[in-house]
């Protein structure tokens, strides 16, 4: 039995999925901008995507995840939520922002 | 011999009226300990507690209900009409409505959920959809599109994928990244 999760990434390099990475490696050196699909969710989000949008798959479809600077770290799939959304009523005053 | 119907109270608004005026600003949740306080939640940023709400009956449409005491701190209400346990246990889950005007205004590119829900979608001057649902569970905000075809899409409330929100002409003009149709 060996260590998993966070606790196995002190003593190994977080894993990122290589054939995403050479994409978005390509992507980079030609400046193109172009929704990347992946089912990879566990993959951790590094530096060099930032700024890109990569289509997650949720089970269900590919939802689009911006990666903002703050999101390096982290795993794909923390940003494409697996439970569906049931919506709030429809005159809610709820505040959202656009960032 | 035909009863006649109760009349409404005046303070009732009637349904059709209401539903133009008023929005969801809260919701009641259960309740806490016997003089009829009642866990809530306020959607709006900066709204301050008014004297009165509304809550939605089936029967009766929207009745007034005025708070008798709020507790923020505590996350705690009190309503004159409902002042003990078993009354208040009737209002339990429901959501707390007022008018439009008295909600606070809000920043630049914040919005309320009620302005977002219908909007037409238009890319590149081609109509492509329109809002259904506008999913705020994660830090980045959602768009949830129906588009003609009736699919659903999904696109990140950000500045480099929406880049108006026109809320006179009710149409959101987005600016997708490439092969965001093909999703």
């Amino acid at each position: 039995m060996g260590f998993k999760g966070k606790w196995n990434e002190r003593f190994k390099n977080p894993y990122v999925n290589e054939k995403l990475l050479k994409k978005i490696r390509k992507m980079n050196e030609t400046g193109e901008r172009k929704i990347v699909k992946t089912w990879d969710r566990a993959c951790t989000i590094t530096e060099e995507m930032v700024g890109h949008t990569i289509a997650v798959y949720n089970g269900q479809k590919f939802i689009p995840v911006y990666i903002r600077p703050e999101m390096v770290g982290h795993k794909l799939g923390e940003f494409s939520l697996t439970r569906t959304f049931r919506g709030h009523p429809d005159k809610s005053a709820k505040a959202v922002k656009k960032k | 011999m035909l009863q006649k119907k109760p009349e409404l109270k005046k303070s009732i608004l009637q349904q059709g009226q209401a539903d133009k005026e008023l929005v969801v600003v809260g919701k009641l949740y259960r309740t806490f300990g016997v003089r009829g306080d009642l866990r809530f939640e306020i959607f709006p940023p900066n709204l301050e507690i008014p004297e009165k709400f509304y809550i939605k009956d089936q029967k009766k449409g929207f009745i007034p209900i005025t708070v008798e005491s709020v507790s923020e701190k505590r996350g705690l209400i009190r309503f004159k009409e409902f002042d003990t346990r078993e009354k208040a246990k009737k209002i339990t889950n429901k959501y707390l409505y007022l008018e439009k005007e008295k909600l606070p205004e809000l920043e630049e590119d914040e919005y309320y959920v009620y302005q977002l829900i219908g909007l037409d979608v238009y890319m590149d001057d081609k109509k492509i959809g329109s809002v259904i649902k506008v999913d705020d569970r994660l830090p980045d905000v959602l768009f949830i599109i129906r588009d003609s075809e009736g699919k659903i899409r999904h696109l990140p409330f950000i500045k480099e994928f929406v880049k108006e929100v026109d809320l006179e002409n009710g149409r959101v003009i987005i600016t997708p990244p490439e092969g965001w149709l093909e999703l």
